[in-house]
């Protein structure tokens, strides 16, 4: 594995996706200072907004890295480079993981923060927020594991798929060097357009 | 022994509606070898296959020493690589790519980039959303060029270009010539393009290759014979007779393997030689694809 190359994909990534990533930020600041001034109303409406902000900015992500690089065919001008679908892959689990982790630690730590300091009215919402930030950075990798499926297959490195052709087997894909690679998540269907119901459908192999 | 930049032996690749079949090509190191095939012909599996982008299902493959796609990564660092189909990021600049391909190739010419995006006349500052397509293939061109490759593979590169922009592109490839380390696969379906940087040609049609040799060579075994017959003579027998097309009285025969003889027998058969004419190569070109397709059909 060329890490050198990994990481300056993922480098590329982070510079063309900094807006999305830098203006998420204040929109996740809006929604923690609405929690803090809204009363309970505010709250709920903070939060959902929140989770919203959240999902929104790792679906974005994934659309921007993965998908619009197909469809914009900036794909082969990367591919064209000195690297393999093996690293351009890892590349792009690695890298969408580490941006999305910007925004999601910092509005996570935000959210915290707020209800820990004064006035600490809001303690017991602590483990409530925890499974929220928890759950969607869990929904977010499903996606992730959806989109990576779909790339597979697009970019005719269908043999890291699992047998039945709906999910990726990242032991294959990475050569075995993986943390990921006793886990799968989503039944996502690659090619399928239809398939977002699936993704809390998955088992652990 | 020859030095191949590229050695293509048996290679065949499958999809639903098409089929690469028993691709057998070699790009000796040095020379410029224009691909010609019509829209759908194989071009650019052929490419893809080349840059290790698609795996072939039977073959070898050898580009610059390095088996593909195995060892693709060792090969694509001396490979530039332009395809009409290739897209650079449009939020970035024209700089941001610059640098984004010095931080991965050693060899980058920055010297040689800078001149480049004055002679193209490109603005670093430039962002790519706001380029034409005519300057999007200069700026491709110039991330290709200034990296130094020893292989550079240009898919139908002048493919929707105005014919200022199409010149510019083309003068530019002459210019790299100079450089006889370089070797260039040029794949286009406008053989004008091809007839004037190539040294090398090979046609494809329909996932085969049809023709393949030194472009001199290739112009000056091909001609077209214009006869006028005596009445209810026949037409004489000739070997390397590709097509015969005209009236029965005043046939005009092509073939691809011109020798003097023929002339003098034709003479011999009663025939009168009108005219030999040489052809240009697109009429080779298409001479060869009808053939070759009369061929499959008998």
């Amino acid at each position: 594995m060329n890490f050198s190359m990994v990481k300056r994909l993922i480098l590329k990534d982070w510079y063309l996706q900094r807006w999305l990533i830098l203006g998420s930020l204040p929109a996740g600041a809006i929604t923690l200072g609405i929690i803090a001034i809204g009363g309970n109303a505010g709250f709920f409406l903070g939060i959902l907004l929140l989770v919203t902000v959240i999902i929104a900015v790792g679906g974005q992500l994934a659309v921007a890295t993965m998908v619009s690089e197909r469809k914009e065919q900036t794909l082969a001008f990367v591919i064209s480079l000195p690297i393999s679908y093996r690293e351009y892959t890892a590349a792009k689990i690695l890298g969408n993981l580490l941006i999305f982790l910007v925004p999601w630690i910092t509005l996570v730590l935000g959210s915290f923060a707020l209800l820990m300091f004064p006035p600490a009215l809001h303690l017991g919402l602590i483990p409530f927020v925890a499974i929220m930030a928890a759950e969607t950075f869990h929904l977010i990798l499903a996606q992730r594991h959806h989109d990576l499926a779909d790339l597979l297959v697009a970019s005719k490195n269908a043999e890291s798929m699992e047998d039945d052709g709906r999910t990726v087997n990242f032991k294959k894909l990475l050569g075995g060097h993986t943390l990921l690679s006793r886990r799968r998540h989503a039944g996502a269907k690659a090619g399928s357009g239809n398939d977002h119901n699936d993704l809390h459908r998955g088992q652990a192999v | 022994m020859k030095d191949l930049s590229v050695h293509f032996a048996g290679v065949s690749k499958k999809y639903p509606h098409f089929a690469l079949e028993n691709i057998n090509l070699e790009l000796p190191t040095g020379s410029i070898m224009g691909f010609i095939g019509a829209n759908g012909a194989g071009k650019s599996t052929t490419i893809r296959i080349l840059m290790g982008l698609v795996h072939q299902d039977q073959g070898a493959v050898h580009v610059l020493g390095h088996a593909m796609p195995a060892e693709q990564v060792a090969a694509k660092l001396d490979i530039g690589f332009v395809s009409e189909d290739m897209r650079l990021y449009k939020s970035a600049t024209i700089a941001w790519h610059m640098e984004f391909i010095r931080s991965i190739y050693p060899r980058w010419d920055q010297s040689y980039a800078e001149s480049l995006l004055q002679r193209f006349d490109l603005k670093p500052q430039q962002k790519v959303k706001g380029l034409s397509h005519g300057q999007r293939v200069k700026a491709a061109l110039l991330l290709a060029l200034a990296r130094r490759p020893r292989l550079l593979v240009l898919d139908e590169p002048t493919t929707g270009l105005d014919p200022v922009a199409r010149h510019e592109v083309l003068g530019e490839l002459m210019a790299v010539l100079a450089d006889e380390e370089r070797t260039i696969l040029f794949s286009s379906h406008n053989t004008q393009d091809v007839e004037q940087i190539s040294d090398q040609i090979t046609f494809i049609d329909r996932g085969r290759i049809i023709d393949s040799d030194d472009k001199e060579i290739f112009l000056d075994r091909w001609r077209r014979l214009r006869l006028v017959l005596p009445p209810e003579a026949t037409l004489p027998w000739l070997s390397g007779i590709v097509q015969i097309s005209g009236s029965d009285r005043l046939p005009v025969l092509t073939t691809n393997s011109f020798e003097s003889a023929m002339v003098s027998a034709c003479h011999d058969m009663g025939a009168t030689v009108q005219a030999v004419d040489s052809m240009t190569l697109e009429e080779i070109f298409v001479a060869s694809v009808q053939g070759g397709r009369e061929r499959q059909t008998v």
